[in-house]
């Protein structure tokens, strides 16, 4: 298991309430459920596709400001000290 | 006449003092719709080649598009163009807010200003009435935007409408703004200088009319299609509660902020400059322009200290043009400044890239108290930043200097502080690092009015857009495509984004809803051109005519001499690693991208200029 730091920006802060977490997963998806376990309904209704399980549409997961879909997608394995970052829809210029 | 417009076009003479009013050219409109379009196509005409853009040989036309006013999500905007005295080249900037549906319902579409009046003019529209008036006697000559805003509302009733310059306009500074709405910005190409020398002070409009429609019967409930599609928008939510400032963390998060003069695409200070920090204190309210569910426009407040104010607030290019930029973690005076660039009429992207290249200029020790007058220019001193937008925009002591551009400054200054000239074609390059998204800095590049970003607006490489580049060019571009580390398939992506781009700023949308999030794209386009003016075009029709409209204007800048060796970006870019973040170690691979949007345009390797081919095919053979 790694030990990560997951941060959260605009309004999937506003579900977790705090900026940062560190916690303990071996992959994305395995730390996307933990987020699901320490957050609650609110935190799956808000970032969590129910039909996929994987992240709703335009919500994005960076793994060291690397997007996970040009990595192994949720399948990416972390390792110790990796930054994780789960942004909302947001974008443009 | 097709349904939903306004009709007519003024035609107003400045040094005449004439006024006429034209109907429509529909040949015009079916090759190039009205907006950006009709602009492109009709100062092509009428610009001469090898003029001062400050004479009054120089035309300036302002235009709505074939949707501004209609119930269109997002359906606000009009455009300005004319040849631009940043870069004396093609120039054009566009805003939203509610004066362009006003002049549509007034009946006019459109307005070009030729010639130069010899003292201080405004043009006030009340439907059929259309007269040239004194600024001078109307006591708005010499003031700033928002006095202009209140006198003239108080001269011809609140419910009017006014666009105008600030005195940066009336002080011809190069990348001055031309406002309207009080807080909305035409402010790049710095086309407000252009309105100062013909002496023109504002365009106030007041429209009582109505704008029919094609369809009435499926009118409504088309209507109510999109707003519920735009509604349900997984954007929508997080567009109202930060506009475009919540933008800061992410830009920090993949390496893209621009920091001490694009030095760095990340900056320690962010999180004091980020939307969370803006709404956590400052933010009065969103507000939303003519017919936008989006709403990313707000209003904020600085309640006490010597940056206190009420008004609009910065989006993201000011967050990061008049803050990180500049290495300034001072969110009151990056708040203040902004309101101060409103007021006084000042493109806010080239402010801060003006003086963050004199800071780093200064901190390269090439700038001293003796060039500044005293004004001290070290990194993140905010009370400069502020009383610098000031002194640009009067002209006062160095100020003047800045008030030309960081290109022009470079060269009068000389020392080779033009190393630290971050434009392209001399218009400062926006809010996006590009050694951290290779298709910005392509689209910096290529783009006709100079360093934009949002002629191509090529967005879907920045965060989650796999699905969409997958429907919109096929799965065998990706993954490279959708990395923004990776120069592939970029030039492909920037035309296709160039080419649909200005053919929604001919329409009069906004870029939010039809580029980021993309939720309606050309066949939804097709379908409000049916039930809104009466318009049979197709996809295809509308995606040649996009690209038309960017081959002649490309065309406009061959004239004045454009050619491939200008469509480059500064050496910091393409030869300096990245230091920090994300991007560490990356450079923009310019010359393999331009080599793939060349050969996707049809234009030729060589000159970077249309093919003969491809002027016959999109009908420009007789524009060379």
């Amino acid at each position: 298991m790694a030990q990560v730091l997951v941060k959260f920006f605009a309004t999937v802060r506003e579900v977790t309430g705090v900026k940062s977490l560190e916690l303990e997963a071996e992959t994305v998806k395995e730390l996307l459920q933990s987020l699901v376990m320490t957050y609650g309904d609110k935190f799956k209704d808000t970032v969590i596709d129910e039909n996929t399980g994987n992240l709703k549409q335009f919500f994005s997961c960076m793994v060291n400001g690397k997007r996970i879909e040009l990595l192994d997608g949720y399948d990416t394995v972390l390792k110790d000290k990796d930054s994780v970052a789960l942004f909302p829809p947001v974008g443009g210029g | 006449m097709i349904d939903g417009v306004g009709g007519h076009t003024l035609w107003v003479n400045l040094t005449k003092g004439s006024i006429e009013k034209k109907p429509l050219d529909e040949e015009v409109i079916s090759n190039y719709l009205m907006g950006a379009g009709y602009l492109s196509r009709v100062l092509f005409d009428l610009i001469p080649q090898g003029i001062d853009p400050l004479s009054e040989k120089n035309v300036l036309g302002m235009a709505t598009g074939l949707l501004t006013g209609s119930m269109f999500p997002q359906a606000s905007r009009h455009v300005i163009a004319a040849l631009s005295p940043l870069t004396d080249i093609w120039g054009e900037s566009h805003a939203a807010g509610f004066w362009g549906a006003e002049l549509k319902f007034a009946g006019y579409d459109a307005i070009v200003f030729t010639g130069a009046s010899t003292s201080p003019v405004y043009l006030n529209i009340k439907d059929d009435d259309v007269d040239l008036l004194d600024a001078e006697e109307a006591g708005i000559w010499g003031k700033d935007v928002f006095e202009t805003d209140d006198i003239l509302k108080e001269k011809h009733g609140k419910r009017i409408r006014t666009l105008s310059i600030g005195q940066a306009g009336e002080n011809l500074v190069r990348f001055a703004a031309i406002m309207n709405d009080r807080d909305r910005a035409s402010a790049r190409s710095g086309l407000g200088a252009v309105m100062g020398s013909k002496r023109l002070k504002a365009v106030s409009v007041r429209g009582t009319g109505k704008l029919t429609v094609a369809d009435p019967k499926n009118y409504l409930k088309q209507i109510d299609v999109f707003h519920k599609r735009m509604m349900a928008n997984p954007f929508t939510p997080g567009r109202i509660k930060y506009g475009t400032t919540s933008l800061v963390e992410l830009m920090q998060h993949i390496g893209r902020l621009p920091s001490y003069n694009m030095r760095q695409g990340v900056f320690d200070g962010f999180e004091k400059i980020s939307g969370d920090a803006i709404n956590e204190k400052y933010l009065v309210k969103a507000r939303a322009d003519f017919s936008c569910l989006q709403r990313c426009g707000r209003y904020t407040a600085v309640r006490s200290g010597p940056y206190t104010y009420e008004g609009g607030a910065p989006e993201f290019e000011t967050q990061s043009a008049m803050g990180s930029r500049c290495g300034n973690d001072n969110l009151e005076s990056v708040l203040f400044g902004h309101h101060l660039a409103n007021q006084y009429g000042l493109d806010t992207i080239s402010l801060g890239g003006t003086i963050s290249w004199a800071m780093e200029a200064w901190d390269e020790g090439l700038l001293t108290a003796d060039d500044t007058g005293g004004v001290d220019l070290s990194w993140g001193n905010h009370e400069t930043v502020v009383r610098l937008t000031r002194m640009i925009a009067m002209r006062e002591g160095f100020g003047d200097v800045l008030a030309e551009g960081s290109a022009r400054a470079a060269q009068k200054i000389g020392r080779g502080t033009d190393k630290f000239v971050m434009a392209v074609k001399k218009q400062e390059i926006a809010g996006q690092e590009p050694r951290a998204q290779k298709s910005m800095g392509l689209a910096a590049a290529t783009a006709a009015r100079g360093a934009d970003h949002l002629y191509a607006f090529p967005v879907l490489d920045e965060a989650g857009f796999d699905e969409e580049i997958r429907e919109r060019f096929g799965k065998q571009y990706l993954p490279e495509m959708a990395d923004r580390l990776s120069p592939k398939y970029k030039g492909i992506m920037v035309k296709e984004c160039e080419d649909y781009m200005v053919m929604i700023e001919s329409v009069g949308l906004c870029k939010y809803g039809t580029q980021i999030p993309p939720e309606f794209f050309y066949e939804d386009i097709a379908v409000a051109l049916k039930i809104h003016n009466g318009l049979e075009l197709t996809k295809r029709d509308l995606q040649v005519i996009g690209e038309r409209i960017v081959n002649l204007n490309r065309l406009f800048n061959a004239r004045l001499g454009v050619t491939r060796k200008d469509d480059c970006l500064p050496e910091r870019l393409t030869k300096e690693k990245a230091p920090l973040g994300p991007p560490a170690g990356e450079v923009v691979e310019l010359d393999a991208m331009l080599d793939e949007y060349y050969t996707e345009r049809g234009w030729d390797l060589k000159t970077g200029l249309p093919t003969k081919d491809t002027l016959e095919r999109l009908g420009l053979e007789e524009d060379v």
